[in-house]
């Protein structure tokens, strides 16, 4: 039966993530209580929770329909600084000190992920976090950068898929966890918890039909 | 205030990163044909009719793993051998970016940032390259399939695509004084990016 991955998250950076990389993606979002009240627990066990939360939502939505093989997958992406988690600012002002906060210093951006096999009822969640030097940056580079309205909906108040990439000096880890969907992870996870082959059937499965991705005439000048 | 036009050779990729940090900037479509010492001559011979408000960016990457250098295979083969040889180890994106023009002198500037990549079975390598996506510098594309098989990455990353961001942002600001905040032009405010 077809393989279908089931992306339940409203995120459109998870989304462009895997459709960049040609995987063939539907989107089916619920609304989940993200309040999650256990006392000193640490965000990478809080991200997890989350894209447990999101991801069993879907699941059991998608339970009765034996149309096809769903591959559901949920993530959550926290920042963290100094045992502070930073989520996405409230205001322009919030986002403001989320930045003066992490000029010229380390930050970590975990990312909790659920991937659930329909059809075996098997579920497993992982985390990956990664490391972000932050430039230091002066008030004006702040102010400009809030001006263009970039660290709306965005976890630390930047985003390193736009223009937030100038604020950044260095990474450690993996780059597409920062943006929101550690890849990486995500096809070590499908071949060792599903026993799924990332690669199997090049046009269809997991993969959009004729990606158009592959050695385009743009592709074949980059170097 | 001066504003400034910034015209830039580089690969398809890096133009990419230019337009996603919020940079107005204009392609150049002709390539230099070595990397090294001639990137500054090739710069210099870029710039010489261009008014005289144009910066002038070339932007050249290499991958490199200390021991070899990993051009773009011409083969599958090739590719599956390239694959074989850099699975389970760490190897360097190093891009060298001449920047100058517009009463400037042109500098070289040398970014680097390391891939880990993870260790590869034969069925990985057969699937990735069934994809025909291996027309790239060490036979993987780090914006396509290839990013399955980045484990990590130690740098900025904006190099491993081809032009470092960050040394352009700091290099145009020393040099012409421009910064995203007053914009002349090429950042975010007076850019038409914006």
């Amino acid at each position: 039966m077809e393989l279908k991955i089931v992306l339940a998250s409203n995120s459109p950076r998870r989304r462009e993530i895997m459709e960049s990389l040609g995987f063939d993606v539907e989107v089916i979002a619920g609304n989940v209580d993200e309040n999650i009240e256990e006392e000193g627990i640490s965000p990478e066990l809080l991200v997890q929770e989350l894209a447990l939360l999101k991801g069993r939502a879907i699941a059991q939505k998608l339970h009765n329909d034996d149309s096809r093989n769903y591959l559901v997958v949920a993530a959550d992406t926290v920042v963290v600084y100094n045992n502070e988690i930073f989520g996405k600012p409230q205001s322009r002002a919030d986002a403001e000190r989320m930045l003066k906060t992490l000029s010229g210093k380390k930050h970590s951006v975990i990312t909790g992920m659920a991937v659930w096999a329909l059809d075996s009822g098997k579920g497993c969640s992982v985390y990956e976090k990664t490391d972000v030097y932050f430039k230091k940056l002066s008030d004006e580079t702040i102010q400009a950068y809030l001006d263009t309205e970039e660290y709306k909906d965005k976890a630390g108040g930047y985003g390193i898929q736009g223009k937030g990439i100038c604020l950044v000096e260095k990474i450690d880890g993996d780059y597409y966890n920062v943006v929101g969907l550690p890849v990486s992870k995500f096809h070590e996870v499908l071949y060792e918890e599903h026993r799924t082959n990332v690669f199997h059937g090049k046009n269809g499965g997991l993969w959009k039909k004729n990606d158009e991705r592959k050695n385009t005439p743009r592709n074949k000048d980059s170097v | 205030m001066e504003n400034y036009r910034l015209l830039v050779s580089a690969n398809a990729a890096a133009f990419d990163v230019l337009t996603q940090a919020g940079v107005n900037f204009e392609k150049c479509d002709v390539r230099p044909a070595a990397n090294g010492d001639a990137l500054k001559s090739f710069a210099e011979e870029m710039a010489k009719d261009e008014d005289k408000n144009v910066i002038t960016v070339v932007a050249e990457k290499e991958i490199s793993d200390g021991k070899r250098v990993y051009g773009i295979p011409e083969t599958r083969e090739e590719a599956k051998e390239m694959l074989c040889d850099i699975s389970g180890g760490t190897h360097s994106h190093i891009v060298r970016m001449c920047i100058g023009g517009a009463g400037q002198p042109f500098e070289v500037i040398t970014a680097e940032a390391q891939v880990s990549f993870k260790k590869l079975n034969e069925w990985e390598i057969d699937g990735y390259l069934n994809f025909d996506e291996y027309k790239f510098p060490a036979a993987y594309d780090p914006a396509g399939k290839g990013a399955l098989f980045m484990r990590k990455i130690q740098g900025d990353f904006s190099v491993i695509k081809g032009l470092p961001i960050v040394a352009l942002m700091e290099a145009l600001e020393r040099k012409y004084g421009i910064t995203p905040a007053n914009g002349k032009n090429i950042w975010w405010k007076g850019s038409n990016k914006e």
